[in-house]
């Protein structure tokens, strides 16, 4: 299995529910930025199922013809984040930060939720100078916890599985979510099916909400 | 693309000026003295090859934060916070390149007959004059080395930078950071572009410091 790292603390889950109910298959993960995963398995590597933190690759992998079948299956939820106590008004919160962090938005998911949301609210030209970007959300994040930057745009499921700090949610119109995308990869073994089910069924649905996202009906 | 390989120039060549001077009584101290204190202080000049990049960038993000010591008094000095700063990432490069600026002096220094250094002292230099007047000339080709390597690590230097540049156009976007995005953000045109500069200009770089060493042999 392949799975962008940002999904760790989902897949650790479902494996755990998967081999309660099939304790005689093995589940291997790498885990790594959605687009060297896609750049791996265009490339031919073995994997069964691929977990994308974005719907981009999984298009590119149909287009090279190399999906049986792909679904999304958890929205990201995206959260103002910050060690020290926050603001519930974000546009003060942002003004007032020397330094914030998002995800690079010119490939990273989180990233560029951060960038429209930004912009929707106007304090994008304002900010521009204080903004350092990390090459995922994962550093975008560790920026933060590092006391590197003040507040960041991180995703809620890196703030539920870090334990510390504040957080405040987005609006939910701040920007178009962030889609989490499970792909079956041609030639999988028959067990991949079954956790491809078990990721997409309705039984697993409060887990996702659990760990912060949103689960897609 | 320009403005990431203009700045790359920069940070690399004011590192391999830095690290000339800062490297040259330390390369004095390792090939004159003996003892405990030569031997610790090699291990610490040659550790950050052993330590990863991104883990000695890491560290760094916790020296240079706001509330660190050193990140809370350059401030004050400066008035600006030192992370994310193009003046971190000059500091950060000079630790990261700290071994191949200062074991080709060295090696340049101990290979000094020791004759000549005592007939020095015999006609009665005093240590800076020896230095100035025996040691400096007859290691030219050590420095030519150690201001070229330091320059090439420097220029090809990108965990360290991913981590405490934060990746500021114009201030610490570089170019390696500029081929990272350009491969993550799926345009490879620009990133073998871009690769291709970075390689041309440190081929030409290097063959012009052998050149020189060359003539003043």
């Amino acid at each position: 299995m392949a799975s962008a790292s940002s999904l760790k603390p989902l897949v650790e889950e479902a494996i755990k529910v998967f081999t309660a109910k099939h304790p005689h298959v093995e589940v291997k993960v790498s885990y790594g930025s959605s687009g060297s995963l896609y750049k791996q398995i265009k490339g031919g590597a073995p994997y069964d199922i691929f977990l994308s933190a974005s719907g981009i690759y999984i298009e590119k992998l149909k287009e090279a013809g190399k999906i049986k079948k792909a679904k999304i299956f958890a929205l990201g939820r995206v959260v103002l984040f910050s060690l020290k106590p926050l603001s519930k008004d974000i546009e003060k919160a942002l003004l007032s930060a020397k330094r914030v962090a998002i995800a690079n938005p010119k490939y990273a998911p989180y990233g560029k939720c951060a960038l429209e949301f930004l912009k929707k609210i106007e304090l994008y030209e304002r900010l521009k100078t204080k903004i350092v970007r990390g090459p995922s959300v994962a550093y975008a994040f560790q920026f933060v916890a590092s006391g590197g930057a003040d507040v960041g745009i991180v995703s809620l499921s890196l703030v539920l599985s870090y334990r510390k700090g504040h957080y405040v949610l987005l609006p939910d119109n701040a920007c178009t979510p962030p889609d989490h995308w499970i792909a079956l990869i041609k030639g999988n073994k028959r067990s991949a099916e079954t956790f491809y089910e078990l990721i997409t069924s309705k039984d697993f649905k409060s887990s996702i909400e659990k760990l912060g996202f949103l689960a897609v009906p | 693309m320009i403005e990431a390989f203009l700045l790359s120039l920069k940070v690399s060549i004011l590192t391999a000026l830095i690290l000339t001077v800062v490297g040259t009584p330390l390369a004095y101290l390792l090939a004159f003295r003996r003892g405990l204190l030569k031997v610790v202080l090699e291990a610490f000049v040659i550790s950050p090859i052993v330590v990863p990049p991104t883990v000695l960038g890491f560290y760094f993000i916790y020296l240079f934060r706001p509330d660190s010591p050193v990140g809370s008094f350059v401030e004050k000095l400066f008035g600006k916070p030192l992370l994310f700063s193009f003046e971190a990432l000059v500091f950060a490069s000079v630790i990261y390149s700290l071994p191949f600026g200062v074991i080709p002096l060295r090696d340049a220094f101990e290979k000094i007959d020791r004759r000549l250094i005592e007939i020095a002292y015999v006609f009665g230099y005093s240590r800076l004059q020896t230095f100035l007047k025996v040691i400096l000339p007859n290691s030219v080709g050590g420095f030519l080395s150690s201001w070229s390597l330091s320059f090439a690590h420097t220029m090809g230097e990108f965990g360290i930078v991913l981590m405490v540049g934060g990746n500021i156009p114009g201030q610490t976007q570089t170019l390696s950071i500029f081929i990272y995005d350009a491969v993550q953000g799926l345009e490879y045109r620009q990133a073998h572009l871009a690769s291709l500069l970075l390689l041309t200009s440190s081929i030409l770089t290097l063959s012009l410091t052998g050149l020189i060493r060359w003539r003043v042999r």
